[in-house]
């Protein structure tokens, strides 16, 4: 029975982390459906920005970054995960870079680093977020230094933020 | 269908090899290791990734091999996700590459945010990359200011070579 539980925590860490990755694949394609997968429909969020219902918030955030940002990315790192039975809590860093847009003057890149505070449920065998809440920790905004020409010309596979991009081509997206 | 055990622990342990093929990716990339760079391909590989299209040898030659233009470079992974079937799997990588440039004269330090999507095979046991594609998604460029004073002149120093303090810990 030890080992059955061994194997079980190794599985929930992983089951997590990879729910993980596909929250960001999804806020980085913009697909709703997606995101919503991640949360547990009564899910809560409190991203300073909005708080309240997770599935509300992702309705309003998909569209709102797909409308103000020209450009969005993260990445996640640094995650430790506490397995308490069918919860868990974990905090993930995340380090961002968008391109925007500012009503006046020029593009801008804005890099930020935040955190990720969350508990996790697991309901009918899947781990879904029942709480995210987000921490900013640094920010900074650069003058937009991105190019297209010179060795930057070899690079014809460009990311898209919706379902042209290549990842779909490799069946990389499978909400649960 | 209910997984076994067995089949539930292949699935873990195949990602954990997956993550840890992408760690030695990086560092052949980044310490121009060919021997290490070499053994992440299958024989066959396939490459999309900029200018080299096709058979990744000439791929593993030029990123391995010595550039005079190229001052340093660091690429960090995170947001992996497989998808594996048995001997075979396909990855998303998310892949920042700090790299400082030098050209006519000047210092720039540039950074490209990007993706691998992979296709990988199990061959004798061991996970290596069958087809990488690169997915660019953004690029940056500022003249580089880095300092090689005060507590920066203290720190040990990357390599682009097995100089690296990573060799004496890691072996080769």
């Amino acid at each position: 029975m030890e080992l059955k539980r061994r194997l079980a925590a190794a599985l929930d860490i992983q089951a997590i982390e990879d729910q993980m990755a596909r929250y960001i694949q999804a806020v980085d394609r913009c697909d709703l459906e997606l995101l919503k997968s991640v949360f547990h429909a009564d899910g809560v969020v409190d991203f300073g920005v909005y708080a309240g219902n997770a599935w509300e918030f992702c309705e309003q955030n998909i569209p709102f970054i797909k409308a103000n940002l020209v450009m969005g990315w993260h990445r996640f790192s640094t995650v430790s995960i506490q397995l308490d039975g069918n919860r868990a809590t974990a905090e993930s860093y995340m380090l961002g870079n968008a391109a925007m847009q500012p009503p006046e003057g020029e593009l801008i890149n804005c890099p930020d680093n935040m955190r990720y505070l969350d508990v996790w449920e697991k309901r009918d065998g899947v781990w879904r977020l029942y709480s995210r809440d987000l921490i900013l920790d640094w920010n900074t905004a650069w003058p937009y230094s991105g190019r297209e020409d010179g060795e930057f010309a070899q690079y014809q596979l460009q990311g898209q933020r919706d379902e042209t991009d290549l990842v779909y081509q490799h069946r990389l997206i499978n909400p649960l | 269908m209910q997984q076994s055990d067995l089949e539930l622990l292949e699935q873990v342990e195949a990602k954990q090899a997956l993550r840890l093929l992408n760690a030695r990716f990086a560092r052949a990339f980044d310490r121009m290791d060919r021997c290490l760079m070499v053994s992440c391909w299958t024989g066959d590989a396939q490459i999309d990734w900029g200018s080299h299209q096709g058979d990744v040898q000439p791929f593993v030659i030029a990123s391995t091999s010595s550039d005079d233009t190229l001052e340093k470079t660091f690429s960090s992974l995170s947001n992996e996700y497989f998808e594996v079937d048995g001997d075979q799997a396909r990855g998303e990588v998310y892949v920042i590459n700090v790299s400082t440039v030098v050209a006519d004269g000047q210092r720039t330090d540039r950074l490209i945010g990007g993706r691998f999507l992979d296709h990988y095979r199990r061959e004798q046991g061991e996970w290596k990359i069958a087809r990488r594609t690169f997915v660019h998604d953004w690029n940056m460029n500022h003249p580089a200011t880095a300092s090689d004073e005060g507590m920066f002149a203290l720190f040990k120093r990357g390599e682009r070579s097995k100089d690296d303090p990573a060799y004496a810990l890691l072996g080769e």
